[in-house]
């Protein structure tokens, strides 16, 4: 379980010469249940990258707390791995290696990985591209190879940062099924970062709402659809009611570019 | 439209498609340039009375004779090919010291700050000034012989290579390291699989340019103190006007900077296939 | 400062014959800075490398502008503008020597060698690099050439003219000091030979590090140039 408390991150910066302090984040709690899928949703700015890179332990906080089942997060670890809204694909190497990556960093040896790796890049459904390189792969398709990467280190919390926002809306459906699948199968905790309402109720058990300016959570709103979840469910009364909610919260949210 | 329109419009028209006409065929084009050219060169050299100009024919003659003879009015100075050697050695010398140390200081320079505030003043200071200059006070320390010219060489193609080196690793695309950094990397493990892999088309810049560079380095050392080598040909052709042999030199020190160049060029695009 | 300190121990010890130390540079740079031999060499020097840098800067900017807006010239001149590029400008010192003689006009011809080729390949890249979507922008609002290029091709160009016009500064300095050095009979080049000759190595190292000097705050005028008629954009160039 993941124990997000009172967190608070405080940015100085230079704005026309004078020194300006504002809060990213402030007061922002929210807990994570084991095996659950949870959207955070916000507009844009509102600090939701920022929040679940300090879970990750790549950020720091000022104040507050971040407890994985009872232990204080003090940097990235084996329990958690993460899929980056740009790929970040090491573009000098190619799928079989890309997605081996993080074992690699561990220390497995490179016989023991290749059965690891090309089991999951059969998962995501790039079974033949195995010695393409980035360069050579759509949009989509590197993402799927982020996600075996992130899978592949077989982590407790998978966290995915707007994984589907740099993908055309074709591309995004099909990922997004695919997604739901495979987390079906793991039962991992998973923690989605997006701006796109459909997709945080399509595939998650709760979705918590963040407002900007200082970022913080509004409310957490529980989705009741039954799983396993399909296209069709898109259509039912109350996931277009849910969607609607969430749409009206978030248009008084919209910040101008700061 | 008028008649006066249509004229007008009929003659855009036809030289734009003149135009068009010529750049689908970019090849022809270059080829029937430089046939041109050398035509040209041919004709001029021929018939002018500028002795500056000799006929390309004169120069292809001038050439094939320094392939075999030493010149000895004037001073001597041996074959092309032993020249070629001659430079050659320097160069090899010069830069097989450069590359790597350029590369080994650009490498510390990037990953320790102490290190780069050390030396940064003094290395963009040189870049900065005419290496030229300094060549009197290296004859002064180091006379006049081969240490000399690998000096100079060294010179002219390390700071270009140490820069390049610097700059390309610390230019690494930033979410690499994020992401290296959240499947648990250390620092050893970000340097080596992350930034150098990542700095890899800077640092072979950074190597042709430093080839480049000393080649001119290695040029202008025998040109303006050692007078050996391909540049001691230069000078002493040129001093005894001897323009078809000084053209013909001049030719080969072209034809070995570009084989130089090319060939690290193909290694470079080799190296970094996996850039778009 | 720990190289200047090393510099003066070093110096005091190998023999002021051969390495003079950082002191000795100093007082004579000190008694050059006020004889007006030496101000007449600084002007003489000068004057072949700005006339020649003028001349590259006047001749290397439309050529280059003009083979990067048409790809076709570009591609016809390329390779020679490439073989120009890689030629170490030295060898052609003694063609300039025949041509013209031993005098301010070859001195300028030099110069213009050394920096011709940078300010002609960079004002090139400017060009090649302006966005295709801006010039479809313009040309879907009726953009005649001449507004396309003074509004979108020059502007877009203008950080990769200003960096071939730095590099072409340091070039120019480094071919007037090329050009002196094997021609010798007037200016810093001049001076710099009497003293190695005659062994008068403080003097040497005084002068050079004039030259070196000039170099360095020509290089910073050009980079603030570069930074006030371009802030939106410095390039790298083309070295």
């Amino acid at each position: 379980m993941i124990d997000i408390r009172n967190i608070v991150k405080l940015y100085k910066k230079q704005e026309d010469g004078r020194p300006v302090e504002f809060y990213a984040l402030k007061g922002f709690s929210l807990r994570i249940e084991n095996h659950e899928f949870l959207s955070i949703i916000g507009p844009s700015g509102c600090g939701k990258t920022t929040l679940l890179k300090m879970v990750d332990g790549l950020i720091p906080w000022d104040e507050g707390e971040i407890l994985i089942d009872g232990r204080s997060v003090s940097g990235p670890g084996p329990d958690r791995g993460m899929v980056f809204q740009n790929f970040a694909l090491l573009p000098w190497v190619d799928v079989i290696a890309n997605v081996g990556f993080g074992l690699e960093l561990r220390g497995v040896k490179a016989e023991q990985r290749e059965a690891v790796v090309l089991e999951y890049i059969r998962a995501v459904g790039l079974d033949g591209f195995e010695h393409h390189y980035p360069r050579q792969l759509s949009g989509g398709m590197q993402q799927r190879v982020g996600l075996a990467r992130a899978l592949a280190v077989d982590p407790k919390i998978l966290l995915l940062d707007e994984p589907f926002g740099s993908v055309d809306a074709q591309t995004r459906r099909l990922l997004q099924h695919d997604l739901i699948r495979l987390w079906e199968r793991s039962q991992k905790t998973a923690i989605f970062v997006t701006h796109d309402m459909e997709e945080a109720i399509y595939l998650s058990d709760r979705v918590a709402l963040m407002r900007p300016r200082p970022g913080s959570v509004q409310e957490v709103l529980k989705v009741s659809l039954p799983r396993p979840r399909n296209e069709e469910i898109k259509k039912e009364k109350s996931f277009v009611d849910l969607k609607e909610y969430l749409w009206e919260q978030l248009k008084g949210m919209q910040l101008p570019k700061s | 439209m008028g008649t006066a329109q249509r004229d007008a419009t009929a003659k855009i028209v036809s030289g734009a498609s003149w135009g068009q006409a010529l750049s689908r065929h970019p090849g022809a084009v270059q080829i029937l340039v430089a046939f041109f050219l050398i035509l040209c060169w041919e004709a001029v050299g021929r018939t002018s009375r500028f002795a500056i100009l000799p006929p390309l024919s004169g120069i292809m003659q001038g050439w094939w004779n320094i392939l075999f003879t030493r010149r000895a009015a004037g001073g001597t100075i041996g074959t092309l090919p032993e020249n070629l050697l001659l430079s050659g050695q320097a160069l090899v010398a010069g830069g097989g010291l450069a590359l790597p140390s350029g590369i080994l200081l650009g490498t510390l320079m990037a990953r320790y700050r102490k290190v780069e505030y050390l030396f940064d003043f003094y290395i963009n200071a040189f870049m900065s000034a005419p290496t030229a200059a300094f060549i009197p006070i290296i004859v002064v320390l180091f006379g006049l012989g081969f240490t000399a010219r690998v000096v100079v060489i060294f010179l002219y193609s390390f700071f270009v290579v140490c820069v390049n080196t610097s700059t390309g690793i610390r230019h690494v695309d930033r979410s690499l390291v994020e992401m290296a950094r959240s499947f648990g990397a250390t620092e050893r493990q970000l340097f080596w699989k992350i930034m150098i892999p990542g700095a890899v088309p800077l640092i072979m810049a950074g190597i042709r340019l430093g080839i480049g560079r000393a080649v001119k380095g290695v040029i202008n050392a025998e040109a303006l103190f050692a007078i050996v080598g391909l540049g001691g040909m230069v000078m002493l052709y040129g001093n005894s006007f001897d323009m078809e042999k000084l053209y013909a030199v001049i030719f080969t020190i072209v034809a070995l900077a570009y084989v130089l160049m090319k060939s690290v060029h193909l290694i470079e695009k080799r190296l970094t296939r996996w850039q778009e | 400062m720990i190289l200047l300190s090393a510099w003066e121990i070093a110096g005091r010890r190998v023999g002021a014959l051969i390495f003079p130390a950082f002191s000795q540079v100093l007082v004579a740079w000190v008694k050059l800075s006020s004889s007006p031999e030496f101000l007449k060499a600084i002007y003489l020097s000068n004057e072949a490398m700005v006339i020649g840098f003028l001349l590259a800067a006047a001749a290397g900017i439309p050529l280059g502008l003009f083979t990067g807006r048409f790809p076709l010239a570009g591609r016809v001149a390329n390779p020679y503008l490439d073989i120009f590029l890689m030629t170490p400008t030295v060898s052609l010192v003694p063609l300039f020597i025949m041509i013209f003689g031993v005098g301010l006009v070859s001195r300028i011809a030099v110069v213009f060698s050394f920096a011709f080729i940078f300010v002609a390949v960079n004002a090139q890249a400017g060009m090649k690099a302006t966005e295709p979507s801006l010039v479809e922008m313009a040309h879907s609002f009726g953009a005649r050439e001449s507004q396309l290029f003074t509004r979108i091709y020059l502007p877009s160009a203008l950080p990769a003219i200003m960096a071939g016009i730095r590099i072409g500064i340091s070039r120019a300095v480094a071919g007037m000091v090329v050009a002196e050095l094997l021609m010798g009979a007037v200016g810093l080049g001049e001076l710099i030979s009497f003293y190695g000759g005659s062994f008068k190595t403080d003097y040497l190292f005084a002068t050079i590090a004039t030259i070196v000097c000039e170099g360095l705050i020509l290089l910073h005028l050009a980079q603030r140039l570069e930074l006030r008629l371009a802030p939106w954009k410095v390039s790298e160039g083309i070295e």
